[in-house]
């Protein structure tokens, strides 16, 4: 018997030594390709080779110094930023209409707006590039930022709902009757507690759009060049080396920001009352 | 009294309803509206024929079946890696493998959605890394060329996927009491039994909602086809933007990205009627 247990017992911790090892070796196998590029950024080659013969701050110089790049970060966060904003705002209100009122068809509705996120990336490009070549706004700014609008609308339209949802309709009738106003009671009351959803969707759509990489190619039509476009178009044609210091540059501040946005979606949820 | 005044106060939502209304319009004016277009220019002047035509050559279907396989082959590899690394997530209590786990699936998110790309490239050159190990190992005496094949295409996509399928995992594991692992172990299951005959089953569910959501995506990736597998990669990718950019064939183009749009919502539907819609966007939602 207690030899038995005495071989279950080893059996189940090469099991686990075996489960964790195997989970180790992906996790670091997953890191690779984010360590070369880290390495990579730090070469002073002139073009990029495994490991770096030189090393240095050249390529972080090398973009720092080149406005073309840095008009491709400005071009990115206006895009992102703009489109970020307006539909934060359009499907916040959505989703307080949905949330909160009597209205028809109100799970088609959701679905059309969260559908950007999951229909095939190429496929719904492809889709916006037909409607914006029959209205010859390919190419256009205004274009872009719209086309953007829509396809950061599902993180407000998943995100707030669900805040709305977890908040009780009944607080706002509370405010109301010890003598609030109802827009006093909305913006007071609702819009205060949701303030964290609604920043959670503001960081997820923006660091969305500002990676976006295949509406662009279509609707940009190589007049709009954000960075994710700018660094495509370096990658199929010949890598211009600074690119890893825009990669490692970026890699801290998307973490940053996006550490901020899942405090705000931790703090939304501890909303619930 | 007090609920009268409540249903009043709450029944004044003709004016609320009308918050719905810019949304509408972007929904309308860049959901709906392109959608349709893109129908009716796949439709063009040929009608049904176009498709007929677009099935008989061999050189779009095969595109059409390679993406199609392609993504089930990426979403079968990201769902087993990323489930495994959900599953671990679940269950260790090292905060140091927790941590190097979480570190995995967000870094290379960071590195954003093209250079994550390129640094595949870097390793499957072919005087690239793993190349070069091996040559160093003796595993092979020439290079492989590893770069623009389809295999690649996959890794990359796969790599892509992984948070996608490992974080919903995550979250259907938690729905599972792990007392009852330790149960059924108890009872005398090993723990691959007590895995698939007590956890499988509730996680399920959310497992295939993630899946589901796993593979449209992967359906439609632009830029890996394009990076790892060559603008003629046969991807329906690449197919597409040839046929917009290289021959300015715009009804070709719009048919393949309809039957992509076809696809994507019968496994959607499916998905759908099989687990239901809220499971679908709380995957969205992570």
């Amino acid at each position: 018997m207690s030899v038995r247990t005495e071989i279950a017992y080893r059996a189940r911790i090469a099991a686990r030594t075996l489960r964790i090892g195997a989970g180790v070796s992906i996790a670091l196998l997953m890191l690779l390709p984010v360590a070369i590029v880290v390495v990579l950024s730090f070469s002073a080659d002139p073009y990029l080779v495994f490991p770096p013969a030189e090393w240095g701050l050249r390529q972080y110089e090398a973009f720092l110094g080149s406005d073309e790049w840095l008009s491709a970060v400005g071009v990115s966060v206006t895009v992102a930023l703009l489109s970020t904003v307006l539909s934060t705002v359009i499907g916040t209100l959505a989703a307080y209409a949905i949330a909160r009122t009597d209205l028809p068809l109100k799970s088609a509705l959701t679905s059309l707006g969260v559908a950007p996120l999951v229909l095939p990336g190429v496929a719904y490009a492809m889709a916006l590039y037909v409607l914006y070549l029959r209205l010859d706004v390919v190419g256009s700014f205004t274009g872009v930022v719209l086309a953007y609008t829509a396809l950061t609308l599902p993180f407000p339209m998943l995100i707030v709902t669900g805040a709305l949802t977890r908040l009780p309709a009944d607080l706002e009738v509370v405010s109301m009757s010890l003598g609030a106003s109802r827009i006093r009671a909305m913006v007071g009351i609702t819009l205060r507690l949701l303030a964290p959803a609604i920043g959670a969707s503001m960081v997820f759509g923006f660091i969305y759009s500002f990676d976006e990489a295949t509406l662009i190619n279509f609707l940009g039509s190589g007049q709009i060049i954000t960075l994710p476009k700018a660094i495509f178009d370096s990658v199929l044609t010949g890598i211009d080396p600074l690119i890893m210091a825009i990669a490692v540059i970026l890699m801290c501040l998307t973490g940053l920001v996006m550490t901020v946005g899942v405090r705000l979606r931790q703090l939304d949820q501890g909303n619930t009352p | 009294m007090a609920t009268g005044s409540a249903r009043g106060l709450r029944g004044d939502t003709w004016l609320g309803r009308w918050l719905v209304l810019p949304y509408v319009v972007v929904v309308l004016s860049f959901v709906v509206a392109p959608l349709v277009l893109l129908v009716v220019n796949a439709w063009g002047d040929t009608g049904i024929d176009g498709f007929a035509d677009y099935f008989d050559q061999a050189a779009t279907t095969r595109v059409l079946i390679v993406t199609i396989v392609a993504a089930a082959a990426v979403t079968v590899l990201s769902m087993l890696i990323g489930g495994f690394l959900g599953w671990l997530l679940r269950t260790t209590t090292s905060t140091s493998l927790r941590l190097l786990i979480l570190c995995s699936l967000t870094l290379p998110f960071w590195l954003g959605s093209v250079l994550k790309m390129y640094s595949i490239q870097v390793l499957l050159e072919h005087n690239g890394l793993i190349n070069r190990a091996l040559m160093a190992m003796g595993l092979t005496s020439e290079p492989k060329e590893m770069l623009y094949t389809q295999g690649a295409v996959v890794v990359g996509m796969v790599y892509q996927m992984i948070p996608f399928a490992a974080i919903p995992s995550y979250t259907a594991f938690l729905a599972v009491d792990l007392d009852l692992v330790r149960a059924s172990e108890t009872l005398g299951a090993s723990r691959l039994r007590a895995f698939t005959s007590v956890v499988m089953p509730l996680a399920l569910p959310g497992l295939m909602a993630a899946a589901a959501i796993v593979y449209v995506i992967s359906l439609g990736f632009f830029v890996t086809p394009l990076v790892l597998g060559g603008v003629t990669s046969p991807f329906a990718a690449s197919l597409i933007w040839s046929s917009v950019f290289d021959y300015s064939d715009l009804q070709g183009a719009a048919i393949a990205s309809v039957v992509l749009l076809l696809v994507g919502y019968l496994v959607l539907l499916l998905a759908y009627l099989g687990v239901g819609r809220r499971r679908l966007y709380a995957v969205l939602d992570q």
